[in-house]
């Protein structure tokens, strides 16, 4: 037995492409935006509720979480609160491998004082992108953020 | 390089606004304004990044219009994306 033999390869990050999850009910935002990311070679899954976002930040490490801030029954906001109590309580929980908290940016036509987050062990919110400029600017947002995103991670010995 | 959404992704936006227009006309009927709310607010979002600036404006004035359960600013509101709806329509 090594000492990899315990580690679930689904959760493991990978770094020269990035993953991305955005969580967006709009999707016809989230299709452009998904085709844009895989197109330059990062991996990236859409949510279209927060349900399914739970899901997702369940299962996988992400590089980079796209957060629309209203979403069908609970805001954004809740939705990451609800993701940081998860990871809280599933010892294996991807984010548990990292020392490093998975950065979200919050895609949204609020205000951004409209979309204040609480403290979260788990995520840290980076930065906030309004939804109401055009496709380009709201784009190279991103793509700036994500890049920044893909730093080395530090992965806890085992 | 001038970064632009691809011309069938706004074909299926415009047709995305299709059902947006018929879903919000039976929700009036219904009298189901968070139906509109839901709408507007997206339409508000969405509707400068696909280049319609006049789509973030009509979302606007029709989430307004369903929290203040204004019926009649609605109506308008939602004929107002279906004349643009068919006016795309024919340019497509």
């Amino acid at each position: 037995m090594n000492q990899f033999t315990h580690v679930d390869a689904t959760k493991l990050v990978l770094p020269r492409h990035g993953r991305i999850l955005i969580v967006e009910d709009d999707k016809d935002l989230a299709e452009v935006l998904a085709d844009k990311f895989a197109f330059e070679g990062a991996y990236v899954e859409i949510a279209n509720d927060p349900y399914e976002a739970l899901n997702q930040l369940s299962e996988h490490h992400f590089d980079l979480v796209i957060m629309d801030w209203q979403l069908p029954d609970m805001t954004g906001g809740e939705t990451l609160k609800q993701a940081d109590r998860n990871a809280m309580i599933d010892p294996l929980a991807s984010e548990q491998w990292t020392m490093k908290k998975t950065p979200v940016v919050i895609l949204s036509a609020h205000k951004a004082r409209e979309c204040r987050t609480n403290k979260n062990s788990t995520y840290r919110v980076v930065s906030y992108v309004s939804k109401r400029q055009p496709f380009a600017n709201i784009l190279k947002n991103l793509k700036d953020i994500f890049s920044m995103s893909l730093a080395p991670k530090l992965v806890r010995a085992v | 390089m001038q970064i632009e959404i691809p011309h069938e992704a706004v074909v299926k936006y415009m047709e995305r606004r299709k059902t947006d227009v018929e879903n919000c006309r039976t929700a009036l009927q219904s009298g189901n304004l968070s139906v509109l709310e839901t709408v507007g607010h997206q339409l508000k979002g969405n509707g400068i990044t696909f280049g319609f600036p006049e789509i973030s404006t009509i979302g606007e004035a029709l989430e307004i219009a369903a929290k203040e359960r204004n019926t009649q600013a609605a109506t308008e509101q939602v004929d107002a994306l279906a004349s643009i709806v068919e006016k795309n329509a024919l340019l497509h």
